[in-house]
């Protein structure tokens, strides 16, 4: 997965932002993270707002990539704190995951 | 530095208040605390409103209470924070004074949202969150965040559901007796644990019910016995992927901070707190990144019953957003309501003596918060 670093303070995002969120460091270059990671947190969403009506209930988690690096995740199935997960596919620009 | 008082509160009843408008309530809150306040000469207006343009098709707010108030031309302004939006324009008729252009300014605070229906809602409350991030395209709501840090707080800290209950249990037990409040029926621990699955681990009752009702408070800079010892704000972090330390509200921990700064006081200063409990896990979880209790050991206090308002530290003896309600702009100056009404010596739950009382009014999934402390002269 492509993600970003600032070259200063070596915070990490998904996002490729203007300046990093951290130290509003202006020298940000990209990089490739794992597809793979830990699930840091989650949740199960049964009341979704209108236009995922359709689909819940349905999960998201908190995966962690690097010691640095989070991302926000759609999943189809529960999962809980400390599984591995990896990419499924990114679909309508959500990362999609699934347990390893 | 100048001091700036307090001078009138005023609100209106919260709940589903089908028959009234926004601009009636606004209104209603507004002159209870002119007329609290002595009916003074007022030289500025912010009211504090989220979705009166998305949810109700109404804006110019500010001029619409000037008018209705027949307060005739002076400036007025409406003020966006998301959830904070309340505790933000109180903040600006603080800033307003402090700067010398105003002596006595209105905060009003109001929302209509009872008219519409959960899942929209559910919708508009999530500009209240980054849109243009991956972060909606993976289906993330508001409430979804907070279960996200709930289910996160539990794993680090062996907290159980039983826990969020006792925060919406105390938090309701408060609102019985607080006669504006939304919810005024007793419940228990069971209803509450038991009650419908919003997002896991969070049930109906861990989170802020959709509110109709308005708050207003006049600061001025001339002397009364309520005191504004400390106004604060800070931003936080917009997306929930680049949250460091997903268990301290940075923006909490950063405007408490502060405001303790300018009071030259300390958390243990306090008398009694309002904390922004939009969820049961963001008032443990705010008590500790405004350094109430050590990380990880808020909802150890709430076990013990230290932040009921016979606790060491009170919190939300108003009954809190989830039981007093959540009529979004209005709850940070609801807040300061509340906490006037505790330093005056007759509040809902009156804490025996207080003199120092805080208020925290968080904005989105912690983009805002602001942080004031009043203290009761004499
Ligand atoms: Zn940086």
């Amino acid at each position: 997965m492509k993600a970003y670093q600032c070259e200063t303070c070596k915070f990490e995002t998904i996002t490729n932002p203007a300046f990093c969120p951290k130290c509003g460091g202006r020298q940000i270059k990209e990089f490739e993270a794992p597809d793979e990671g830990e699930v840091f947190s989650y949740t199960t969403i049964h009341v979704p707002p209108i236009e995922w009506q359709d689909k819940a209930p349905y999960h998201v988690a908190l995966v962690q990539l690097t010691d640095r690096l989070k991302v926000t995740v759609h999943l189809e199935h529960k999962v809980e704190i400390g599984d591995k997960v990896k990419l499924r596919e990114i679909k309508e620009q959500a990362y999609i995951f699934e347990r390893v | 530095m100048m001091d700036i008082y307090v001078s009138g509160i005023g609100m209106t009843r919260f709940g589903k208040l089908q028959d009234r408008t926004l601009k009636d309530l606004l209104v209603e809150a507004a002159s209870k605390a002119l007329e609290d306040a002595g009916n003074p000469r007022v030289d500025a207006i912010f009211v504090g409103n989220y979705m009166g343009g998305i949810a109700y098709k109404q804006e110019i707010l500010g001029a619409l209470v000037a008018n209705e108030l027949g307060l005739g031309d002076v400036p007025s302004a409406k003020v966006e924070g998301a959830c904070a939006s309340g505790g933000i324009a109180f903040r600006q008729a603080y800033l307003g004074i402090l700067s010398g252009e105003y002596e006595t300014v209105l905060a009003v605070g109001g929302e209509k949202m009872k008219q519409i229906p959960t899942a929209e809602i559910t919708s508009l409350l999530n500009t209240g969150m980054d849109n243009q991030s991956n972060e909606k395209y993976a289906g993330l709501t508001f409430p979804g965040f907070f279960g996200v840090v709930a289910n996160r707080y539990m794993h680090e800290t062996g907290a159980t559901k039983e826990h969020l209950a006792m925060i919406a249990l105390k938090n309701r037990e408060n609102a019985v007796n607080n006669p504006l409040a939304q919810f005024r029926e007793p419940a228990d621990l069971d209803e509450i644990m038991n009650a419908k699955m919003i997002t896991e681990p969070l049930g109906l009752f861990d989170c802020s019910p959709t509110t109709d009702g308005a708050a207003a408070v006049v600061l001025t800079k001339h002397e009364t016995d309520i005191r504004i010892l400390a106004s604060a704000q800070a931003s936080g972090p917009t997306q929930m992927q680049n949250i460091e330390d997903l268990l301290t509200l940075n923006a909490v921990k950063r405007s408490g901070e502060l405001a303790f700064e300018k009071a030259g006081l300390g958390p243990e200063d306090i008398d009694v707190v309002e904390i922004h409990d939009c969820f049961s896990i963001t008032e443990i979880v705010a008590s500790e990144s405004l350094g109430f209790f050590e990380r990880g050991k808020g909802f150890e206090a709430v076990a013990e019953g230290r932040t009921k308002p016979d606790g060491d530290v009170p919190i939300n003896t108003s009954g809190g957003l989830l039981s007093r309600g959540h009529p979004i702009g209005a709850t940070g100056i609801a807040q300061i309501y509340q906490i006037v009404q505790q330093l005056r010596g007759i509040a809902p739950n009156q804490v025996e003596g207080a003199r120092i009382g805080l208020a925290q009014n968080l904005g989105g999934t912690g983009a805002y918060s602001t942080v004031h402390i009043l203290e009761r002269l004499g």
